[in-house]
């Protein structure tokens, strides 16, 4: 397969070259060049400066779009202060992806089992969106829970509030590693308010409402919180696993992580 | 001199894997090469009624099956085409080569041929060619063999029997996943004689097969195994040489054909899927009665090496165990799946996950200590098979159950196991050589040079470590230092055939042809040839010697998710006399590491003839946090015949992982009998557990 990777050096630059040629933006590429439809024009990200860092900004912490999983996985910072989405980063596939793989491409990648989307809907964390409006650069930060990327749209960086008291991911997959998550789940707390996330439970990573609202009531109220997880997921029988064995595996783990953050 | 059978010398292929120095068949680059893809089917049955080739550009060209001398695979059942020509047997089967100055070209050239098809029903499991409604695959239905044998009075054991234990089980597809996939570049070299070079397990194999196809003359090709990057045989009995070679052949000019991951999981060969179910009597102190075996193959659309599979899977069904009344029955059936052949275990791995399965249950009813109870039936030397032979090789089976109970494993499963944790034992057994009625011979030559010696063979180092194992052998035999020895393998020129690298037979059959001629060469010749026939077995029976293991898994199995991970896996081996112990170790680490993934997650899912799984991101091999601490201990208990006193054991590793691992789930539940494989988290979730 034959490719044109265009390699812009301004965010700028980025917007303008993928609204004239189409295409699609390239990061680390572990999802664009995976699949097999053919995609001919690749507007990299990789040469655009700055788009790499892990920076404590006041009462939040922000990631450029560009970090990769290894780069995450080694900060102390997120370890300590955003522990799940530290432990996502840390059980993302293996060395070699994480190597190359970027959060901004695992926003982007727009897919039901993107492990830190998972822990960022639970962080509550917000994207800043790169866009440009009669030739100018503009920018918008949304919650990560209401994210609609339009056209062209880049992924700039992510910000998360650092005054979560506790937070934790678990996934499993089929296999230790270098795995699709059968189902992941990220659970936070700041105070009494507890958040819920779910993936590879529905078409898409969704934050539970319902059932984040009765725990952050009541974090003891496990029967009426694993009612309402099962009734916010909508799993479908995939090639990594039944809908019975997602239902299941979502109650059990909802219990374990929400006694963990509680505790 | 220093004694080097027994020691770990150091690889002799490591230093150019390592560098990346070594080889494979894709490094070639052949100016003027082209590349080979072949148009295959995208239905699962069909009668192929004609094939349209469209106008192709210069240079490219396109052969279907009335371009070849001959349209036949040579086989044992001697029914698979080279190219489909009239009936479509499985998704992916080939009925046209195209070949083209470039891979993308050849492909869409490929992609482009469209097939007349009349489509049928798919034959689609196991039940579907036992039912005869369904299409048959062949004139003669869709049983390709069977296989019945039956010792003493079955109906009678049981009658005496205390206890009976029976169930029914199931073992997945399975695909090798070796590194490098299938593959082959041919040329036709300065002597005009067409040159095969392949990923290959018997390059005589190639040679032949291309020469039957093409009509070429055996005289006129010369075939030579590459660098192999893995094998477990997937790449014995059907070789896919045979396009490139049709391409030089019928155009002069240089081939290549590497296949694609995808074309490997899906359309290479497979192990077979098994449905199998056992019945086992016993006497109130653990003696086994009676045994009522049977076993159902997948063998897919064609049989390949799929009938000795099934001899293979019955004759160790409860071979490991001396049992006086025994019936066996199996059948290997067709359906419109990818061919299933030969894989590191060949049917054994299928009849372990019933039988060893059956035996815990059994020892636990009993209260017998499961390696007590197969202390008190294990199979020796001089002793009858399942089927009334008599064992004449040397068993070793006794003392490695014996070795086993004072080993740290069996200590901490019985006196201290760990919290939460799991422990369960198997047998497996493997046999070696290629059977009865299959002429199994070796030859080797060994020629004095100014420095050593060069020793020439067909066999094939692929990755097991022979080349390493072979030279230690000649060098021990001739007295002079490994370094001295010059080991020319895989090559049909100039080597003498030495038959297959295949069914764990190189380390004895060709040890003992090199110790032949390594004779020879001490009395004073300067060249010599060394033969070696494998012994046959004389009555009822398949094979003339097993190779045993004994191992036990350690398992702990997480509540939330149904995850099982395996912690531990302590194997004792009883190999005969140990040429290499390092390498015997590398071969038990990933025979374990193969039947691990076969257990946890590894399977191929045929919906409508077609597989599900198509890469490496779906169809899930075990990673290095999937495998367990392991350890090996081995009996060394001379096999007279052996060189050495060695006896086969590559494939022996793979066949008791299964039933030891879902031995260890069980015992974590109340209420959990697994029966099937790989193993169903859901089920295991809603399983009650032990407090
Ligand atoms: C073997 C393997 C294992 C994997 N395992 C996991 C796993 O365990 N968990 C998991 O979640 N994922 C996994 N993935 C998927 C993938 O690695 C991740 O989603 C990764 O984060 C994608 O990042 P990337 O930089 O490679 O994205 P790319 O492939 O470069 O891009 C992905 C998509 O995002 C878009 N994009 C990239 N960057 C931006 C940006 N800054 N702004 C806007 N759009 C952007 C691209 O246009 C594209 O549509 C795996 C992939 C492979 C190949």
């Amino acid at each position: 397969m034959k490719y044109s990777i265009h390699v812009p050096s301004t965010l700028e630059e980025a917007f303008t070259t993928r609204s004239r040629v189409g295409g699609q933006y390239l990061a680390g590429g572990t999802v664009v060049l995976a699949i097999k439809k053919p995609v001919c024009d690749l507007v990299s990200l990789s040469r655009i400066p700055g788009l790499s860092f892990i920076e404590r900004k006041g009462d939040c912490i922000e990631i450029g779009g560009g970090t990769t999983f290894d780069e995450l996985d080694r900060s102390a910072l997120l370890k300590e202060r955003l522990t799940a989405l530290w432990q996502a980063s840390h059980e993302l596939a293996g060395p070699q992806i994480r190597n190359v793989a970027t959060i901004g491409g695992n926003i982007g990648s727009m897919s039901p089992s993107a492990d830190s989307v998972t822990a960022l809907m639970a962080l509550d964390a917000s994207v800043r969106l790169f866009t440009m409006e009669g030739g100018k650069p503009c920018r918008r930060t949304v919650p990560i829970r209401e994210l609609r990327l339009g056209e062209g749209e880049i992924i700039e960086a992510v910000v998360i509030r650092t005054n979560v008291d506790s937070s934790v991911f678990e996934k499993v997959g089929k296999r230790n590693a270098m795995a699709v998550s059968v189902v992941n789940m990220a659970v936070a707390r700041v105070g009494k308010k507890v958040s819920v996330a779910v993936g590879s439970a529905a078409p898409n990573v969704v934050f539970c409402r319902r059932t984040s609202e009765i725990l952050s009531k009541d974090c003891t109220d496990m029967m009426a919180a694993k009612a309402a997880i099962l009734e916010e997921i909508s799993p479908k029988d995939d090639r990594w696993g039944t809908v019975e064995q997602k239902r299941i595996v979502c109650a059990n783990m909802l219990e374990k992580l929400a006694g963990e953050v509680s505790a | 001199m220093k004694n080097i059978i027994g020691t770990s010398v150091f690889r002799s292929d490591a230093p150019d894997k390592a560098r990346g120095r070594s080889v494979f068949a894709d490094d070639l680059m052949i100016p003027g090469t082209l590349h080979v893809s072949l148009a295959r089917a995208r239905v699962a049955h069909a009668i192929l009624k004609g094939v349209k080739v469209p106008p192709i550009p210069d240079g490219c060209f396109v052969f279907t099956a009335k371009d070849l001398h001959s349209n036949l695979i040579p086989s044992i059942m001697n029914e698979q085409p080279v190219l489909a020509s009239e009936r479509i047997r499985c998704h992916g089967e080939p009925f046209a080569i195209v070949a083209a100055p470039t891979k993308e070209l050849a492909d869409s050239i490929a992609d482009s041929i469209e097939p007349e098809l009349e489509v049928l029903g798919t034959v689609d499991s196991i039940a579907d060619a036992l039912d005869p409604s369904k299409p048959a695959l062949f004139e003669k239905g869709n049983v390709c063999s069977t296989f019945h044998s039956e010792k003493g009075d079955v109906d009678r054991g049981f009658r005496e029997s205390f206890l009976t234990v029976e169930g029914d089980f199931e073992t997945p597809t399975q695909i090798h996943g070796f590194l490098e996939p299938e593959g082959a570049v041919t040329f036709i070299d300065e002597d005009g004689k067409m040159m095969i070079v392949a990923s290959t397990q018997y390059a005589f194999g190639d040679l032949r097969e291309a020469s039957a196809v093409t009509g070429r003359p055996q005289s006129e090709i010369r075939a030579m195994a590459a660098t192999v990057g893995g094998a477990f045989g997937g790449k014995d009995g059907y070789y896919v040489s045979v396009f490139p070679a049709v391409v030089t052949h019928l155009t002069g000019k240089p081939a290549k054909y590497i296949y694609s991951r995808e074309e490997n999981i899906r359309y290479g060969m497979k192990r077979h899927k098994s449905i199998s179910h056992a019945k086992v009597g016993f006497s109130k102190d653990g003696r086994i009665l009676a045994a009522d075996c049977s076993i159902l193959l997948d063998t897919g659309a064609y049989a390949v090496l799929g009938t000795s599979v099934l001899k293979l899977a019955m004759e160790v069904f409860c071979g490991a165990y001396d049992i006086p009344n025994v019936r066996l029955d199996g059948k290997l059936l067709y359906t419109n799946h990818a061919p299933g052949s030969a894989m590191k275990g060949f049917g054994a791995p299928q009849s372990a996950m019933a039988f060893e399965n059956l035996l815990n249950r059994a020892a636990s009813k009993l209260g017998i200590d499961p390696v007590q109870i197969r202390i008190i039936n294990a199979i020796h030397k001089g002793q009858k098979n399942s089927m009334g032979g008599v064992h004449e090789h040397e068993i070793g089976l006794e003392e490695a159950l014996l070795k086993f109970r004072e080993s740290d494993f069996y200590r901490e499963m019985t006196q201290h196991p760990e919290k939460d944790c799991g422990y369960g034992i198997a047998v497996g057994m493997k046999s070696s050589g290629l059977g009865k009625f299959v002429p199994d011979t070796c030859h080797v030559t060994i020629r004095k040079t100014g420095g050593g010696y060069i020793v020439r063979t067909s066999i094939v180092d692929l990755g097991q470590g022979s080349r390493t194992t072979l030279s230690q052998i000649a060098a021990q035999a001739l007295g002079v230092p490994f370094e001295a020895i010059d080991m020319q393998m895989g090559c049909t020129d100039g080597n003498p055939d030495s038959g297959s690298t295949a069914a764990s037979r190189s380390t004895y059959v060709c040890g003992n042809a090199i110790l032949d001629a390594a004779r020879k060469i001490r009395e004073g010749a300067d060249e010599a040839t060394g033969s070696c026939a494998f012994p046959e077995p004389k009555d009822e029976a398949v094979h003339a010697f097993f190779a045993f293991l004994v191992q036990g898994a350690k398992v702990k199995t997480d509540p939330v998710t149904g995850k099982t991970d395996v912690l531990w896996m302590h194997s004792t081996t009883d190999a005969g006399r140990i040429i290499n112990p390092a390498l015997l170790d590398g071969q038990v680490f990933g025979g374990i590491s193969m039947s691990i993934g076969m257990t946890l997650s590894e399977q191929i899912r045929y919906r409508d003839g077609k597989a599900l799984e198509n890469g490496m991101g779906n169809y899930i091999i075990p990673t290095a946090l999937d495998v367990p601490k392991l350890t090996n201990e081995f009996v060394e208990k001379p096999e007279e015949s052996g060189p050495f006193g060695a006896k086969g054991m590559a494939e022996l590793p793979t066949v008791a992982v299964a039933p030891a691992i879902t031995t260890a789930v069980c015992s974590l539940y109340e209420d959990l009998e697994i029966n099937s494989i790989p193993i169903d988290r859901t089920a295991v979730l809603k399983s009650r557990r032990k407090r």
